[in-house]
């Protein structure tokens, strides 16, 4: 069974080679259905493996396919790690995947290239699972560049607009600059470790001391490689601008799955993270940040996609808090049950927009919870999850943050309480004036809204169901519970040595959870009394902003920056490198030696004159001049 | 021995069938020959055998050398039926000749003893005077043949002085008692050192390395195509492989003497092999300077020496045999077809109409410019790798931009094929014709993706 876990990656590819090659042959709905299948084939896999698992003592298992690079010192196998944590993002990928693929077929039937966004939606998949599934960092690295390829294809899925064009490449380079520290962290480790085996390299960490410079220098590039892929500050701007690409994309790459990578990647080097104490702080200072900043500019967001688009980055920001706290179940916990909610609250949106005949201004909308029910109550189940109330899936995996947050520094708790009601504002604004008020769009548009079909709203359905009930997987010990999915995980991941699971006091932890849930009560109450009693609508564009809510809403000017300090100059670079130093001097340069070459070849080519006498005598004088040498220089 | 006894019987009868006047019969007795000769070369594997009183010595070198240039003439005589229809009468007599021409390179690979190293280079060569004149009334051709005999008998009167000089100051022929002269001798005389010299001009001739190199362009030009790439892989290749010996078992502890002159052959072979061969216009002269400076990379072999080379040279030589024949193949059907005068003109367009022959071309084309995952990668790779592991870096680097400029003209020709868009017709062949060219392309392929399947032989 787990030898031939490379099935798993089989089915996707061949789904992408299929609908690939015979994209001009097969009709939108067949590619559709071979894709969704090669999907659900990879789920069905990953859930007998994960039941396997649970069955065995020695909860990790290497599958060593073949010696896939042997040059030197390095010696790279192409094989899979299968254990606790990648069973646990395989099945994110291919379940969530897998409905995000139904929902496609509703989405995207009536797109000329339906056929091409199945194959590049497996080859996602493909990559992803080739992430999660390797076991050595270089393999890894292939699926890491392979899911910022498909990220790419698919943000400029629609490629004759410019500005897609624009987002997908700005999303390319973004994530290039987190490849590069990813790349630098490979070459440390390499040269550190002598190996890229996971295996190898976290049975030697034990080798070294807490704060070893190598060692924090290695997590930083590893950090810095986890910043391009899931969207932190610095390098966050390109994810809201990815929602560009097909709003399923959005859902499974850009909420679901492949910002998730980051996440994947300190978890799993979870033994070398804790020996940096350094970068742990680093990253709890990226996270914070990141979340409160995301939460502030979604506040004003009035494009429902971009809002959803920062509450991505914001909740990134939340697990990397965790992250920086130690606590890695927590934030893997938090990735799966994000997951849920997120993925839902996409496909919901994009069941909106598909209604709404590509409308994604929320000032544009309003009052369609009658026409559109099922979307309604999903997208509200998914709100509450993602505010965190209880008994919703949210609720289970903040809390865990939260406490984890408190018991380490009152300010870090306290800055993550704000986010989280920053974030239960801004998604309640947005139920709110997406469904409930009076339609404010094209009247001539308003009979035309409808329930999105069932091949979308299934997935819907299924999504809901998750995101009220994923919290159950791991209910605190306080509420009664038995941490399942922590504990399921435990194996896979190196903890700090004082790190504890058990929180000896659980009557503070209650009344820590509701007097935070007690908050975000408040808070959503303030959001009712302010988008729907008092019925306030965001302003227009053309209106002008005070100083704050302006640098708030221009996205705290962070597109700017980069364009006056990084953009500008390095264009003005390459206009002056073009037009001097390489029209100039290395076009001559390469020319020159190019006609040399030319030139001394046609010379060459005369000496064969074909004159018999003529051969003889040079060859006479080489012969002569080959017997003095010897004789003579010794 | 078997091996060797079987391609001569082979050629024999080829002969006496000369009468039935059927051409089916000829190539399927040579071809039965040329396997039942492979099949008892690879047989005889790991076990050391010598005959004519020790002066032939057949060991895993000599069989594995001796394997590939009885495999690349099967290619060949696979491509012979289609090439020679209709052009020639004397189809059995060419043959019979190309089989004692391959009978006399598998002796040259074996040698034990100077003397039977010089007749099997006699062997080898004769042959190839009269196959090199076998289109009697061209005129090319009749050049080609006169001028491969003037600089041969050249090459072999300055062979025949080395030995001599050698066998002067050592006095005997055999290869064991020559090394251990210089075990024991610290102080080498001049004129032995001459001989030595000698013995290395006399195989530069044979290997077409500069400036030895002023018939090959003008031979391979004028020959009948199918006989070039019989001189350009088979004959080349055996004179490596005993080049390789000779020096290696002989006078591998003379100090320093050779190596500078290799070194000269070497570099000066990489620079005008791929200059001149950038600005030819016909395919098979460019093959010819093409082949020049493969000569220049495969003698890194021969200047590293070290227990890697021989294998190095073992897969440069299957690699370039491969690409070689399946670039000839090519060339000829076009050359034949298209009326032609088989320049690059002659082949713009060709993939449109014969994808197939397109492919082939391509795929050898890369090889020789040693582009993953063709063989030619690996080949070059590995040839690099003896001559750092020998302390060469500097030459390495001379290699890589030759290397570098080769890639100009073997792309040239793929351009030509895919990017042109000229009026070309489909090109019939035989069957077995397109099995010769598909088995050395996969064979190329194969080789360049599991490369440890021959480098781990020798």
């Amino acid at each position: 069974m787990f030898q031939n876990s490379w099935l798993i990656l089989l089915f996707p590819l061949l789904g992408f080679v299929i609908t690939g090659i015979f994209s001009k042959k097969l009709t939108g709905k067949t590619s559709g259905i071979i894709a969704s299948l090669m999907v659900l084939a990879s789920f069905i896999y990953s859930a007998t493996l994960f039941f396997q698992l649970k069955q065995i003592t020695n909860s990790a298992i290497s599958v060593d396919l073949f010696n896939w690079i042997n040059s030197g010192k390095l010696s790279i196998s192409f094989g899979f790690l299968i254990d606790p944590l990648s069973v646990t993002m395989m099945m994110i990928i291919t379940g969530v995947g897998f409905l995000i693929h139904l929902f496609s077929m509703g989405y995207m039937h009536h797109d000329e290239r339906v056929n091409t966004y199945f194959s590049q939606l497996n080859l996602f998949v493909f990559s992803m699972l080739l992430l999660v599934m390797s076991s050595n960092y270089l393999l890894m690295f292939v699926g890491w560049e392979g899911v910022g390829l498909c990220s790419y294809l698919l943000i400029g899925f629609w490629y004759k607009k410019n500005a897609f064009n624009n987002a997908a490449r700005k999303a390319f380079i973004m994530n290039r600059i987190g490849d590069l520290g990813f790349i630098i962290g490979l070459i440390a480790i390499f040269t550190t470790f002598h190996s890229l085996d996971f295996n190898t390299v976290f049975s030697q960490s034990s080798h070294f001391i807490s704060g070893e410079a190598i060692i924090t220098f290695i997590t930083l590039m590893l950090f810095v490689g986890a910043i391009g892929k899931s969207a932190k500050i610095p390098l966050f701007t390109w994810l809201p601008d990815a929602m560009a690409g097909p709003t399923p994309v959005s859902a499974l790459i850009h909420a679901a799955t492949m910002v998730t990578a980051g996440i994947y990647l300190v978890v799993r080097s979870s033994s070398l993270f804790v020996l940096a104490p350094i970068t742990m702080d680093v990253i709890l200072v990226v996270g914070v940040t990141t979340a409160l900043v995301a939460a502030i500019i979604a506040v004003l967001q009035n494009d429902i996609k971009k809002v959803l688009a920062y509450s991505t980055v914001s909740q990134l920001g939340i697990m990397f808090i965790a992250l920086g706290l130690g606590a890695f179940s927590s934030s893997l916990f938090h990735v799966t049950t994000h997951a849920f909610f997120k993925a839902l609250l996409f496909l919901g949106a994009g069941s909106i927009i598909h209604s709404l005949q590509g409308q994604q201004d929320i000032r544009l909308m309003g009052g369609i919870r009658k026409s559109m029910p099922i979307t309604f109550i999903t997208f509200f189940i998914a709100v509450l999850a993602i505010s965190g109330i209880p008994p919703f899936s949210g609720f289970f995996s903040k809390d865990e943050i939260l406490a984890a947050a408190f018991h380490s520094s009152p300010i870090v708790w306290g800055l993550t309480v704000i986010t989280s009601m920053l974030t239960s504002f801004y998604m309640f604004r947005l139920l709110f004036l997406v469904f409930y008020g009076s339609y404010r769009g094209d009247s001539k548009t308003f009979g035309k809204i409808h329930e999105s079909p069932k091949i979308m709203t299934i997935p819907l359905i299924i999504l809901a169901i998750l995101a009220f009930a994923g919290g159950f997987l791991n209910i605190p010990v306080m509420f009664g519970g038995t941490e399942n999915f922590a504990t399921f995980l435990k194996p896979s991941i190196t903890f700090f040595n004082d790190y504890n699971f058990e929180i000896p006091n659980h009557l503070n932890e209650i009344l820590l959870a509701l007097g935070v849930l007690l908050l975000i009560i408040v808070t959503i109450f303030v959001s009712w009394y302010i988008f729907v009693k008092k019925s306030v609508l965001p302003v227009s564009d053309s209106t002008n902003r005070g100083i704050i809510s302006k640098f708030i809403y221009r996205k705290f000017y962070f597109d700017e920056i980069y364009n006056f300090f990084i953009i500008k100059p390095y264009q003005w670079f390459a206009e002056k490198f073009t037009s001097f130093i390489e029209t100039n001097i290395i076009d001559s340069i390469i020319n020159g030696i190019g006609s040399i070459v030319v030139f001394v070849g046609n010379k060459a080519r005369l000496i064969q004159n074909g004159n018999i006498g003529f051969y003889m005598f040079v060859m006479i004088i080489a012969m002569i001049s080959m017997i003095a040498g010897i004789i003579w220089l010794k | 021995m078997f091996s060797i006894i079987t391609i001569a019987i082979t050629g024999v009868l080829l002969l006496y069938l000369g009468f039935l006047k059927n051409r089916w019969i000829y190539i399927s007795v040579a071809i039965t020959g040329l396997i039942t000769a492979l099949a008892l070369s690879v047989f005889s594997w790991n076990s050391l055998e010598t005959s004519f009183s020790n002066m032939l010595i057949i060991d895993n070198y000599a069989i594995a050398f001796n394997s590939v240039m009885i495999f690349a003439t099967i290619l060949i005589f696979l491509l012979a039926p289609h090439y020679f229809k209709g052009i020639e009468k004397n189809v059995p007599e060419i043959y019979a000749l190309l089989m004692f021409s391959l009978a006399g390179a598998c002796m040259v690979t074996s040698f034990d003893n100077l003397t039977m190293l010089f007749i099997g280079i006699e062997t080898m060569s004769i042959p190839l005077y009269i196959l090199a004149g076998s289109k009697k009334f061209s005129i090319r051709s009749n050049e080609a043949s006169f001028k491969y005999f003037i600089f041969s008998s050249l090459a072999t009167a300055i062979f025949l002085l080395g030995i001599t000089l050698v066998y002067g100051m050592v006095g005997s022929f055999h290869v064991g008692d020559i090394s251990n002269y210089f075990t024991i001798t610290k102080e080498i005389p001049s004129i032995l050192k001459v001989g030595i010299v000698l013995l290395v001009i006399s195989f530069g001739f044979k290997i077409a390395a500069v400036p030895f190199h002023f018939w090959a362009p003008d031979v391979y030009e004028g020959s009948p195509t199918l006989i070039t790439a019989f001189m350009a892989t088979v004959v080349k290749i055996a004179g490596f492989a005993a080049f390789y010996k000779l020096l290696s078992t002989c006078f591998i502890l003379v100090p320093d003497s050779w190596h500078h002159l290799i070194l000269g052959l070497s570099v000066l072979s990489l620079i005008i092999g791929n200059l001149a061969a950038i600005k030819q216009k016909d395919v098979k002269r460019m093959l010819a300077y093409s082949s020049i400076s493969h000569t220049g990379f495969m003698l890194f072999a021969i200047l590293s020496f070290n227990s890697f080379s021989a294998s190095s040279l073992l897969y440069y030589s299957f690699a370039y045999a491969l690409s070689t024949i399946a670039a000839f193949g090519v060339l000829m059907v076009v050359k034949n077809h298209m009326s032609a005068d088989g320049s690059v003109q002659a082949f713009e367009g060709l993939a449109k109409k014969n994808p197939i022959l397109a492919i082939v071309m391509t795929i050898s084309m890369l090889s020789m410019a040693g582009i993953p995952i063709t063989a030619g990668f690996f080949a070059k790779y590995y040839i690099f790798v003896s001559a750092i592991q020998g302390g060469w870096l500097w030459i390495v680097i001379i290699g890589i931009l030759a290397a570098l400029v080769g890639v100009a003209y073997y792309l040239k020709l793929i351009i030509a094929m895919f990017a042109k868009t000229s009026e070309t017709e489909k090109i019939v062949t035989s069957p077995l014709y397109i099995t010769s060219l598909l088995v050395a392309t996969v064979l190329i392929l194969i080789a360049g993706v599991l490369p440890n399947l021959i480098i781990s032989l020798i």
